[in-house]
């Protein structure tokens, strides 16, 4: 459903990313790995368009929406959340997935019933008329995550959503995106937790560099000699 | 104090209430901080007059024709501005109610200029123009009224779910598909074009407009003063402000004013830092907040 092809990326003479392209077929979920500062998050930035690449195109079920501004691309199905949680501050957490609902649904009746959806899905609906503010960061990202949701995505990027979870929540979060994907959405997911890459995707890639050094189903990738020595220096337990 | 300047009060105060309510709309809701909308104010008073004392047209024509301008001139402003946020969009508001506070004061053979236009006219409601002040008062009431009622019913819609999204983070509202540049402009000409009905019904109440009480900078800082001590973002917020500011502003001149000169001003100012510091987020919140912790402090 979606392929990107040759992306090339400098941000001044600083070459971000290079000839990086992939595939992700409807319906599976795939990993996105690599050290920290490996071109991650731009990579996220040019599939959903906050970042133009300087060579290279993204297509999308055939369409090419390379040139396509965020807000076009939502409406074509593309969510995303945020590796830094970017909650709406002076809403409500029912008002903030509401703002997803009405990327789909033009009534407020609608758009709340939709919202109050998510929000179960996340397990958040009892916290629904409180300010993001007073929720703990895990909370929030999953509030991002309901956000998405309501918006009745059919590709959701997922920026380290496990970030700040408990091992017990860990594996909620896990069912709960396996049950995302078993609807029928695909996804990309950063992640740090191997663990979780190896429960959860399909495929993985691996950028390290702004280049894309393996790929293949995760047991296999995971062994690859290059991505051990790509975290080598990282967190001791990177590939644990 | 008299019934009539009870009525003056209530009328400024209301027609007020209503300009800053359309001001809140950009600033609140879009987060565009303008501190140029007294060039709508401006086109509003000049649309109402000009084509009455002119040509004999109902100033009710001349207020729609003055909410097109505004609109139009909005959307222009809004078009060239959509990159900018906070001190430039804000710098550029103000130039542009400077070049219309300018035009109104050389263009005399339209303006008349720094002399002003003196409104008279037929009384009657055709004209908008009454020897009495109470119909004034229903009018400014019903502008104030339908102002709140608007931001009151936009703030729960979709327009002012997407709008306060857009305010609070515009990168992750784009995720969800909110049109930035789109809902910016279209917040921008109803502010402006609603600012601008505000502007008509001071000139036809005052039956006197110059550039000086119709586009000067002061009027714009008089709207962003009233929702800010009302409470920014909040559809009550501004008529919560008007009815504290308007009256204060009018009460202090009229009892210190001659006592000696500028006493009032400071008076006012003073009170305004007081009431800055007491209620930072604006009246209303603090309000709500004193409210629940007196609730919270009998139930302890």
């Amino acid at each position: 459903m979606l392929e990107v092809r040759d992306i090339e990326k400098r941000f001044g003479g600083l070459s971000v990313l290079s000839s990086v392209s992939f595939d992700v077929p409807s319906g599976t979920i795939l990993g996105l790995i690599g050290p920290n500062g490996a071109g991650k998050t731009t990579l996220f930035n040019i599939v959903t368009g906050f970042v133009s690449p300087n060579a290279g195109a993204v297509h999308i079920n055939a369409h090419d929406i390379t040139r396509f501004s965020p807000e076009r691309r939502a409406s074509l199905g593309i969510a995303r959340t945020f590796q830094i949680v970017k909650p709406f501050n002076r809403l409500s957490v029912i008002e903030n997935v509401m703002v997803g609902a009405f990327a789909i649904e033009r009534h407020v009746v609608s758009a709340r019933r939709c919202a109050l959806a998510a929000l179960d899905r996340v397990g958040l609906r009892a916290v629904g008329e409180v300010a993001p503010s007073s929720l703990t960061l895990p909370d929030r990202k999953r509030m991002e995550l309901a956000r998405c949701i309501a918006m009745q995505p059919k590709l959701l990027l997922l920026d380290e959503v496990m970030c700040g979870l408990n091992p017990t929540e860990m594996v909620q979060m896990v069912a709960l995106l396996r049950a995302i994907r078993n609807d029928g959405l695909t996804l990309i997911i950063v992640e740090h937790i191997m663990d979780v890459i190896r429960e959860l995707a399909d495929d993985v890639i691996v950028l390290a560099g702004g280049r894309l050094i393996s790929r293949g189903r995760p047991a296999s990738v995971l062994r690859d000699e290059r991505v051990v020595e790509a975290y080598l220096g990282e967190a001791d337990d990177a590939l644990h | 104090m008299s019934v009539p300047q009870l009525f003056d009060l209530l009328i400024l105060t209301l027609v007020w209430a209503g300009m800053a309510a359309a001001w809140n709309l950009l600033a609140g809701f879009a987060g565009q901080f303008s501190l140029g909308h007294a060039a709508f104010i401006g086109i509003g008073a000049y649309a109402a007059v000009i084509p009455a004392m002119r040509y004999q047209l109902s100033p009710w024509v001349g207020m729609l024709g003055g909410v097109v301008v505004a609109g139009l001139l909005a959307f222009f402003i809004a078009s060239i501005s959509l990159r900018m946020r906070g001190p430039f969009f804000t710098l550029l508001t103000i130039a542009f109610s400077e070049v219309v506070r300018l035009i109104a004061l050389y263009a005399k053979p339209l303006t008349n200029g720094a002399e002003g236009i003196i409104v008279e006219l037929q009384p009657g409601i055709m004209n908008l123009y009454f020897l009495e002040k109470w119909p004034f008062v229903v009018l400014a009431g019903l502008y104030a009224s339908g102002m709140y009622l608007l931001c009151a019913s936009i703030r729960r819609s979709r327009m002012g779910h997407r709008l306060l999204a857009l305010r609070d983070d515009e990168d992750a509202a784009r995720s969800l598909g909110v049109e930035v540049y789109r809902a910016r402009v279209l917040i921008t000409l109803i502010s402006a074009a609603l600012t601008s009905v505000g502007g008509a019904v001071l000139a036809m109440y005052t039956q006197y407009i110059d550039p000086d009480s119709t586009l000067s900078f002061l009027l714009s800082v008089e709207l962003s003063l009233i929702t800010i001590v009302g409470g920014l973002g909040n559809a009550a917020g501004p008529i919560v402000g008007a009815f504290l500011i308007v009256p204060l502003e009018r009460l202090l001149r009229s009892w210190f004013g001659g006592v000696l000169f500028g006493l009032h001003g400071l008076i006012f100012g003073i009170l305004l830092i007081v009431i800055l510091l007491a209620a930072p987020n604006g009246v209303l919140l603090a309000i709500g907040n004193w409210r629940s912790r007196w609730i919270s402090r009998r139930h302890a």
